[in-house]
């Protein structure tokens, strides 16, 4: 697991709120949101793409808890897993 | 939807989610429901300069996508720039069009294209009942724009229905027309407002028809609303959706010469914001005092002490206003039976039209 990477899709749209934040993804055209802050923290340290095992120990959490974080945001395509993350150029 | 999500929405976002963008009052059709009251051009209309100018103001504010309508879009020359820029600059378009213009050519260009959807509005199951509505010859063009649009390739378009008291009762062989072009239904109110200020009592969906329209929709998740049947949310569970008012709060609406207004339903000015040509758009939907307004807990209304309150909110700002009826009252269609007889229809005020016809 140590060398999977986690990337952010480059087809969502991240936008900070009071709550949180939405987000939309432009190929489902899917609206959502987040509001725990564990989560838009692994989305930022996902944004430039980050190994698994890297980000867990950033972000402190127990590997139960940020495997069903994982789980959740690449449920909500949110999250790309073992991809390296798209440029602009390549979309 | 958690109370406080619906809180944080009702208060109003840093941004749109999406909004309405109305590219031109000029159209070719004239529509008896008109929601715009469109047909010639406005004297005044953005240029290509600041309509690209407004595009970056909207990406930079995060906006998803506009909903690109009119008037008719495409007769804008700059039609193909201005969604191309959009595309460029990551807002998504969904586009609403009556179709005419939708050649093979246009067709295939929309399909090269990423971040954009088309709604081709149809407003009947047959030829009879939607050119009474939309006038002569108007179903087929827009059978002829969706047929272009499945030639070229393009996936998945719409076909946009506003619900009339004359194609609730069709709704089956609405989606059955839909499916045979691919195309996504999606069903929308009847707002009086525009033109629909004239029209909306002989178009509007008997109470039978609109408790007959909600169980439709709600065995069908598939069908696009536009989250505009709020107000029938009492009917049983809420629809998908946000199923709020979002005006001023999540959506707002341009028009074609710059005016903000709360939502696409009420150009008027008692619902004006400000105007893109003298304050920035940011600088409106952060700072309006009307949408301060609309963002702020709803005071005491004849509603409150209804059980339904929670569920449908009293219901479409726009549907009271157009016919008259006190904000503070219950929609002209409240299921609950407690609608109030409207003082008289009020009209939308619209920049004044030109007298030279446009192309």
């Amino acid at each position: 697991m140590a060398n999977v990477r986690l990337s952010l899709n480059p087809r969502i749209s991240i936008r900070p709120e009071s709550f949180g934040a939405l987000c939309y993804n432009f190929a489902t055209r899917d609206l959502f949101l987040i509001k725990s802050p564990l989560a838009l923290r692994l989305a930022e340290l996902a944004r430039d793409g980050i190994d698994r095992g890297e980000a867990e120990k950033a972000l402190g959490a127990q590997p139960a808890q940020f495997t069903r974080l994982v789980d959740a945001l690449v449920n909500k395509q949110l999250l790309l897993v073992g991809e390296a993350p798209l440029g602009p150029d390549h979309e | 939807m958690n109370n406080s999500l619906a809180a944080a929405l009702r208060a109003g976002l840093a941004a749109p989610i999406c909004l309405t963008w109305e590219l031109t009052y000029a159209c070719n059709l004239s529509c008896s429901h008109c929601l715009s009251d469109s047909g010639a051009k406005a004297p005044g209309e953005l240029t290509t300069g600041e309509a690209l100018s407004l595009i970056d103001a909207f990406a930079e504010m995060g906006i998803f996508y506009v909903n690109v309508g009119g008037g008719e879009p495409m007769m804008r020359r700059d039609f193909f720039q201005i969604i191309e820029h959009a595309a460029a600059r990551r807002v998504g378009v969904k586009f609403s069009t009556n179709g005419t213009f939708l050649d093979a050519a246009a067709a295939k260009r929309l399909a090269g294209m990423d971040y954009v959807d088309v709604q081709v509005s149809i407003d009947g199951h047959d030829a009879a009942t939607n050119d009474a509505v939309r006038g002569e010859g108007s179903f087929a063009k827009a059978v002829s724009a969706l047929t272009n649009l499945g030639a070229a390739g393009f996936v998945n378009p719409k076909i946009s229905v506003v619900a009339t008291r004359h194609n609730v009762a069709h709704l089956d062989e609405l989606e059955a027309l839909a499916g045979s072009f691919g195309a996504t239904l999606r069903v929308t109110r009847l707002r009086p407002s525009g033109r629909g200020t004239h029209s909306y009592a002989a178009l509007r969906p008997t109470e039978l028809q609109n408790r007959e329209l909600f169980g439709w929709l709600s065995s069908r998740p598939e069908v696009l609303t536009g989250d505009s049947f709020f107000h029938l949310s009492p009917l049983g569970d809420p629809l998908p959706g946000l199923n709020m008012c979002g005006a001023g709060r999540v959506v707002c609406l341009v028009d074609p010469v710059g005016d903000v207004y709360a939502c696409p339903f009420t150009i008027h000015p008692d619902f004006r914001a400000g105007n893109v040509r003298e304050t920035p758009f940011s600088r409106i939907w952060k700072t309006s005092g009307l949408f301060a307004t609309l963002r702020a807990e709803p005071g005491p209304s004849s509603c409150s002490s209804c059980g339904a309150y929670s569920s449908c909110q009293g219901g479409c700002m726009a549907a009271k206003f157009h016919t008259g009826t006190d904000l503070a009252d219950p929609d002209p269609e409240c299921v609950m039976g407690r609608a109030r007889e409207a003082r008289g229809t009020v009209v939308s005020i619209r920049p004044r039209r030109s007298s030279v016809a446009t192309r």
